[in-house]
């Protein structure tokens, strides 16, 4: 049997991107010109292009005291998490960036933290080897899932809330139980530190990837893996995750391309260039509140914005003085969020 | 259980206590709404005959029985009909209450004729509508006079004045009219004797009625009625008695004797309930349905007759099939009881009133005491007077009343009366009755037949009652509207009573007793009939009698009572006497008075002691002030609650040094009580900061003290043990002193008093630059950074924090001291000051002090959170501080402080060997500062410590602290001393950046992920075994293992695409231990066994000398060894022997798919490209390869090693070339199996593959 092959998409539910994407695949590319984004120049876009992102610096979020590892917003789009290496997770307001809180209590600096699909608990990993879950608005600590024997370094909630996926520096996944804070699962995935995790819509697949250039697709239920995708070049793969349809992988390696995957095909559709990404994890994303656009930071500390189709940068935003981390955007409004190595958060928004 | 609202409505409504109706008017309550559905259409009650069952006895508006007699004298003047007497009405029926409930007849004149016709045989005609309510009130009699009639056609057929009768209302006032109506008892020949002809014809039914069916089984809606109430025997009749006589009506469902609710006496009353599915099995169960009935109306029926006694008593059985009636009843009585209590002392009594409890004293066998009026009557509820009415009416014989308005009934009393003597003897009263119930008849009274209304008497003397009847007396006044003529006739010789000036009220004289309803009737009749001659023979000299509280009565009874006995008189005021005593003896109101006062004063007295007395002893036993002796908790905050709002320097300040003096004292005696003492210091500070504390002052203290030192202990002893034992709550409580201060000195007046610490800042700075204090100091550091830069600054600040301690006055020394100087301080045998040193070192070793400064000072601060509370709480203060402090001990992870290693719990406060267990953050400081001695060596050690960051609200970051601590520690466990275990074998790489994602991407040495990685820790753990644990670690890692690697494989499998079957025997993993010797012998047998079976097979084949594939014998297969592949720590997966293998044996043949080399060259690429890193492909020769990678047995799994384990050879076998796998050396379950590889040797580095065997001989290298 051709493992190869999974018949029909892992995300039946539909998505607005749904339509949008496959329909432009194999079309040829339009005529615009788009050079690549060099250090100091700003990238050209195309004139004629009308629809292209504007987006603008609305607030900076200072108080983390080491570099932003994380930021998330919740996902009813309220909240902004920061996660940082000073050992804290912040709590902002997403539309007026004012802060809110601070959770305490990890040992060590944060890699990533994942929201729950309600909003009122975050999931973070820690260099302390635990994740921790947090009710967010009381600070209190709701479970410490032990057993990494290193770095927990990615994590992820499911979309019931009932499950947390994490990776590890240990080469492993493990699946978590929310409500018993046990382990259910330890997939032996990689053969180097899980940089990535990341659940599909339906939670019925995790992906996963790492710095052994592999992106593993696993089957949540059973902990088959279902696909190993790999690159030409082999090189170390920061992060992956599902685009919102859950039909695509966008996927970020440390050659400074940012991949968006057709799993079921086994081959990389797209590659989108320009940043600079070839030591830290810039974490890309999806852009989805109006036009599609893949997000990420560069190592130069700007954030850069590609069409999803065209793969031409279509915005860069200039404004940390240090790596971009992580990016994210706000499920519903035109609003980005951006942190990275010099501590500070800034929120951006569409004029 | 309380009923659901729904049910419990409906349950409550039908509930027989609070329905006032009985079955049978419920039956009856349908017409009414068909009546007042249908105002103007007369609804036709149906027949009696059917109604039978809920004919007539208790079929009568409870509530208008129940209303004392005035009431119902308005009752009767309503055009509604009222009560009925309920004995012998057999007349009446259930259409009575729906006439009244509907109200339409107000227009409908009553029927005089029907009236008339309405004899005992009355229930079998239908009634008309039209008619029922006059007739009812003809019927009532009693009360019935609202209308009178001025035509009847029935009677005056002769004059054509229409066929309707006309009416005319009678109203109270009305005086007597010209036209009076016409009696048609008159016109009767032989009326007296009965004989009234009977009205031939009968009413027609205006409308159909509504067909009623006898109950059975098909039938919807209550039962008809099985219970009866049984009341009027005397209630001292048993049970027993009762029932006997009720048991041959039918077998008992239920049978109740009904008691005073109060005194549990018998009522005379009873409820009997006959069962209904009879006992009788042979009959049908229709008929059973009815037998309760059945009985139940037998009863009713004779009891209407007369026939049923309970002893000697006729009762009176009543239909009560929801007990309503009974449960009226009795609330009627429990009514009429209070009321009589009520009543007793009224002053117009003139009987002895009947007391309220059943048993009464028997009453005084001298002759009454004379009556004005009826007040036995009057005091009596109308369940009594229905009674004697009835009993009255059941034994007619003893007394005869005279109605023309209760025709039925009167009638055939009157007649049977004119014959009998009235025995009117019965000078007995009510109570009489009621406390005697006299097993012959009760003698019945007159006077409560007459009850509570004026009557006119009309004497024996003047009207001969022998020789004119009532009947004449009615008739000579019937102009005037009274209600009954009474009869009496006394054996008493008139000359006696004539020789006496009796009042008639005083005895029931014989005489005619005419009543009325009303007084104003009464006078009027009086007024024109009296003195008149009757008969011309008769002159009828009346005499005039009104109730008791009729008010035109009043003096009518001042008269008569002046009259009265003065025998009776004093007799009465005896009673009276008598009476009152008793009253006051008994008085509840007196005695509940008096309990209160007692109780009031009580707590009165209890009040003073505890709040005034208590207080002032407690403040003289103050130790302050007995300038000796630490003050009791309790003082101490109530002194510092006062000093809070009103700051008495000067005296704060005295008492300060007398408790100076008493530390000092305490320290050189030797006291174990070191940190009692000094705790007070710290708000002495604050005092002296405020005012003028200068170095002079403190010295002349310090002057002071040794002189103090001889005073004695004049410390109340259990203020000392409180201090004993409480140490560390004093402890903290000094801190807490210490933290008021810090944070600002009028904590009870704000919470965080931020403008407050400004003021003190500016003081500070203004005044007294060099002597501020220390909080002023360390706001001041918090505020302006650019203060404490300089570490002079900190320093003097920090000494003039401790300078600023009048108790240490050793301290001012201390000013321009060095570490040396203090340790020399410190040389006090004092275990508090080894801590300190201790902290000290331990502070210098980790030269971290900039941080424990920050750390301490905040400590502090966060002890002061308590203290800002407890300004708001101040009486639970100590408890609160107790607990705050018993809590606190506090070992948590810092995470500045303690460099990131784990900190393991342990349950017990540590304090001996503190500097070793604990860590050294904000709890541990808290836990090793226990009093203001510490504090200040502490702060002295770390006073070069500059603080890292701007931590801001101080009590806010500690909070913070705290929390994240306990977060770490998963919540919970705050404030637990911790001992420091660093995890044993923990892997711990620190990422200077913070986290390992702001360190970025590097390559993580193979060696290191040894160290952390399962599989290879095990391993390592496997080749340096350390003694038993690691062992132990090693089982147990084993174990673990061999559990989960039941899913890793199959994810490797479906991973790498292998479809190899070796999965089963990956997961038939278990621990083989067998000797090796043993194991050597076994391998050699089964070789020798499988050589014969082979060459078994090879004869048989040349035999058959065919080359047949089914026959082909795998030799190599049968010699395998049992092996099993696990997680390795070389590479992904491993190949592990399961039992020992000696030297030389073949373990494995290495099996797949064998192809050329363009193919494998061609797959490799493919599986590189789907990446499948790890290469299957094992070369044979030039031209071949064996790919094992999708098809192929586990051999594959063979690891590569530098100095390997086995060999792999290539062998042919049968003309094949295979390659098997030999054992090199003797190999031990277990154990991992490895052969070289034998890579050919590459030039490029890129490409060179790491070899991570970790074996002694190894290369670095496979290739």
């Amino acid at each position: 049997m051709d493992k190869m092959d999974l018949d029909g998409p892992a995300d039946s539910s539909g998505d607005t991107t749904d339509s949008e994407l496959p329909s432009h695949y194999g079309n040829a590319v339009p005529d615009i010109s788009v050079t690549k984004a060099s250090a100091n120049a700003k990238p050209v876009v195309a004139t004629e292009r009308t629809d292209l992102p504007k987006y603008v610096l609305q607030f900076v979020l200072e108080g983390h005291r080491a570099g932003v590892t994380t930021v998330k917003f919740s996902a009813d789009g309220r909240w902004i998490a920061t996660s940082s290496a000073d050992k804290t997770i912040k709590i902002w307001h997403a539309e007026n960036g004012e802060y809110e809180t601070t959770i305490e209590g990890h040992g060590r600096g944060i890699n990533d933290i994942a929201w729950s699909p309600d909003s009122n608990m975050l999931a973070s990993a820690s260099d302390d080897k635990t994740v921790r879950i947090w009710n967010v608005m009381s600070g209190r600590i709701l479970r410490t899932l032990r057993g990494h024997t290193n770095y927990a370094y990615s994590v992820d909630f499911n979309p019931k809330g009932n499950l947390i996926a994490s990776g590890s520096f240990d080469e492993s996944i493990k699946i978590w139980d929310v409500k018993r804070g046990v382990c259910l699962r330890t997939l032996p995935a990689h053969s180097d530190p899980v940089s990535a995790v990341h659940f599909t819509r339906d939670g019925t697949m995790i992906v996963s990837c790492s710095h052994d250039g592999q992106i593993r697709l696993w089957d949540t239920s059973t902990g088959q893996c279902l696909k190993t995708l790999i690159e030409d070049n082999n090189s170390p793969v920061s992060c992956v995750r599902f685009s919102p349809n859950g039909k695509y992988l966008l996927s970020g390696t440390l050659d400074s391309a940012v991949r968006l995957w057709d799993y079921l095909k086994g081959r990389c559709v797209k590659t989108y260039q320009g940043h600079k990404n070839e030591k830290f994890i810039c974490v890309p994303t999806f852009s989805i509140t109006r036009g599609v656009w893949v997000v990420s930071g560069s190592e130069d500390g700007r954030i850069f914005f590609w069409d999803v189709q065209t793969k031409e940068v279509v915005q860069v935003l200039d404004g940390h003085k240090d790596v971009v981390l992580a990016v994210d955007a706000h499920p519903t409004k035109n609003l980005l969020v951006s942190a990275g190595l010099d501590g500070v958060v800034k929120i951006w928004i569409e004029r | 259980m309380p009923p659901t609202s729904r049910t419990g409505v409906h349950l409550s409504s039908s509930h027989p206590s609070s329905s006032y109706r009985d079955p049978a008017s419920r039956k009856s309550s349908s017409k009414t709404d068909l009546a007042t559905f249908f105002p103007d259409r007369v609804v036709v009650p149906t027949g009696p005959r059917n109604d039978r069952y809920n004919a007539p006895l208790n079929h009568r508006p409870a509530g208008v029985d129940s209303r004392p007699p005035e009431d119902q004298e308005s009752i009767s003047r309503s055009p509604h009909p009222t009560s009925m007497p309920s004995s012998s009405s057999s007349s009446v029926s259930s259409n009575a209450s729906s006439a009244g409930a509907s109200g339409s007849s107000r227009s409908s004149p009553p029927d005089e004729h029907a009236d008339d016709g309405n004899g005992g045989d009355s229930i079998s005609r239908p009634a008309r509508t039209a008619v029922q309510k006059p007739r009812l009130e003809s019927v009532l009699g009693l009360h019935g006079k609202s209308y009178q009639i001025e035509y009847d056609p029935d009677l005056d057929k002769t004059k054509s004045r229409g066929k309707e009768p006309i009416y005319r209302k009678k109203t109270s006032s009305s005086t007597p009219v010209a036209r009076r109506a016409v009696d048609p008892r008159n016109l009767v020949a032989q009326y007296p004797s009965g004989a009234v002809p009977r009205p031939r014809r009968r009413l027609h039914m205006p409308t159909l009625t509504v067909l009623k069916y006898a109950f059975d089984s098909n039938s919807v809606g209550p039962r008809p009625p099985s219970q009866v109430l049984v009341s009027g025997f005397s209630r001292l009749t048993k049970e027993s008695v009762v029932a006997m006589q009720f048991r041959e009506y039918g077998e008992f469902e239920n049978f109740a004797m009904q008691k005073d609710p109060i005194t549990g006496a018998s009522l005379g009353m009873c409820l009997i309930r006959f069962r209904n599915a009879g006992s009788k099995k042979s009959e049908k169960k229709s008929v059973d349905l009815l037998a309760g009935h059945a009985a139940a109306k037998r009863a009713v029926k004779d009891a209407h007759l007369g026939k049923v006694k309970v002893g000697f008593d006729s009762v009176t059985v009543e239909f009560d099939d929801d007990a309503s009636l009974c449960a009226r009843r009795i609330d009627e009585l429990a009514r009429e009881a209070t009321k009589q209590q009520q009543k007793q002392p009224a002053p117009v009594q003139t009987v002895p009133p009947p007391p309220p409890s059943p048993p009464p004293p028997p009453p005084p066998p001298e002759s009454p005491p004379p009556s004005p009026s009826p007040p036995p009557g009057r005091s009596r509820s109308p369940y009594y007077q229905q009674h004697s009415r009835r009993y009255s009416r059941s034994r007619s014989r003893s007394l005869t009343p005279v109605s023309s308005r209760s025709r039925s009934r009167d009638r055939y009393y009157n007649s049977d009366d004119s014959r009998s003597p009235s025995p009117s003897r019965s000078r007995s009263h009510g109570y009489r009755r009621r406390a005697q119930p006299p097993p012959p008849p009760p003698k019945d009274d007159l006077f409560t037949r007459i009850g509570n209304r004026p009557y006119i008497f009309i004497s024996d003397l003047y009207v001969p009652v022998d020789r004119v009847y009532t009947a004449d007396i009615k008739d000579y006044l019937r102009d005037y509207d009274w209600v009954q003529v009474y009869v009496v006739k006394d054996t008493l010789p008139l000359k006696y009573e004539t020789s006496h000036r009796y009042h008639p009220k005083q005895r029931e004289l014989s005489g005619f007793y005419v009543v009325f309803d009303s007084a104003t009737e009464t006078k009027a009749c009086f007024r024109h009939m009296d003195g008149r001659t009757m008969d011309r023979r008769w002159r009828m000299n009346m005499q005039i009698q009104f109730p008791v509280d009729d008010q035109d009565d009043r003096r009518l009874r001042e008269r008569n009572r002046e009259r009265s006995d003065s025998r009776v008189k004093t007799d009465k005021d005896d009673a009276k006497k008598v009476k009152a005593k008793s009253v006051r003896q008994a008085d509840p109101v007196m005695d509940a008075t008096t309990l209160i006062l007692k109780e009031l004063q009580e707590a009165l007295r209890k009040d003073i002691k505890e709040r005034i007395t208590l207080p002032a002893i407690y403040d003289k036993l103050d130790p302050a002030k007995l300038r000796a002796g630490t003050p009791s908790p309790e003082a101490v905050k109530t002194e510092r609650i006062a000093t809070s709002s009103f700051p008495e320097v000067k005296d704060e300040h005295k008492v300060d040094v007398a408790n100076v003096e008493e530390n000092n004292l305490h320290m050189s005696t030797g006291v174990k009580q070191f940190s009692g003492k000094l705790p007070l210091l710290p708000r002495f500070k604050k005092r002296n900061a405020e005012t003028t504390s200068t170095k002079a002052q403190l010295l002349s203290n310090k002057s002071l003290s040794p002189s103090a030192k001889g005073a004695g202990m004049s410390r109340p002893m259990n203020h000392q043990l409180n201090d004993y034992v409480s140490d560390e709550e004093d402890v903290a409580e000094m801190d807490d002193k210490v933290d008021d201060e810090l944070i600002g000195k009028h904590v009870s007046h704000q919470r965080k008093d931020e403008p407050r610490i400004e003021i003190d800042y500016s003081e500070a700075d203004d005044e007294r630059e060099d002597e501020t204090d220390f909080v002023t100091k360390f706001r001041q550091l918090d505020k302006n950074r650019e203060n404490l830069e300089d570490d002079v600054n900190l320093k003097d600040f920090v000494v003039s924090g401790e300078e600023s301690e009048p108790g240490k006055v050793d301290d001012i020394v201390m000013t321009n001291i060095d570490e040396e100087l203090i340790r020399a301080a410190e040389t006090k045998p004092s275990k508090k000051r080894k801590q300190l040193t201790s902290i000290e070192k331990q502070a210098e070793k980790k030269r971290r002090k900039k941080l424990v400064r920050i750390e301490f000072t905040t400590s502090e601060e966060d002890e002061a959170t308590p203290a800002t509370t407890v300004s708001t709480e101040i009486k639970t203060e100590p408890i609160e501080r107790i607990d705050q402090e018993t809590k606190i001990p506090p070992e948590e992870h810092d995470f500045d402080l303690v460099d990131e290693s784990y900190w393991k719990p342990t349950s017990t406060l540590i304090v001996d060997n503190i500097e070793a267990e604990t860590v050294f953050d904000l709890d541990g400081v808290q836990s090793i500062v226990s009093d203001a001695e510490d504090l200040k060596y502490f702060q002295i050690a770390l006073e070069d410590v500059k603080p890292a960051l701007d931590i801001g609200n101080v009590i806010f970051w500690s909070w913070q602290q705290k929390e994240a601590k306990a977060n770490f520690f998963d919540g919970g466990r705050r404030g637990v001393s911790r001992k420091l275990v660093r995890p044993e074998d923990e892997y711990e790489r620190i990422n200077a950046s913070g986290s390992a994602r702001t360190e970025g991407y590097y390559r993580i040495p193979e060696t290191e992920k040894t160290e952390y990685l399962e599989h290879r820790k095990r391993l390592r753990k496997k080749k340096h075994p350390d003694g038993d644990t690691a062992n132990g670690v090693l089982n147990g890692d084993a174990a673990d293992t061999s559990g989960r690697a039941g899913t890793p494989v199959d994810h490797d499998t479906a991973n790498d695409g292998d479809a190899s079957t070796s999965t089963t025997l990956a997961l038939a993993s278990a621990t083989l231990d067998a000797g090796a010797e043993k194991d050597n012998i076994s391998s050699r047998l089964n070789r020798i066994n499988n050589r014969r079976l082979a060459a078994d097979i090879n004869l048989q084949k040349q035999m058959l000398s065919t080359d047949n594939d089914v026959l082909r014998f795998n030799q190599l297969k049968k010699r395998k060894k049992p092996v099993r592949f696990a997680r390795s720590a070389i590479h992904n997966w491993g190949l592990y022997a399961m039992e020992n293998i000696p030297a030389n044996d073949m373990i494995i043949e290495y099996v797949g798919e064998v192809v050329r080399q363009p193919v494998a060259d061609m797959r490799e690429r493919r599986y590189l490209k789907n990446g499948i890193g790890s290469s299957y492909l094992f070369r044979i020769d030039e031209s071949t390869v064996v790919d094992a990678t999708k098809r192929g047995g586990i051999a594959r799994f063979i690891n590569h090693c530098c100095t390997p384990s086995c060999t792999a050879k290539i062998i042919k076998v049968e003309g094949q070339k295979r390659i098997v796998i030999y054992a090199l050396r003797d190999i031990m379950a277990n154990e991992e199996l490895t052969y070289d590889y034998k890579f050919e040797r590459e030039v490029n580095s890129d490409e060179r593959i790491p070899c991570l065997c970790g074996s002694s001989g190894c290369k670095g290298f496979l290739n």
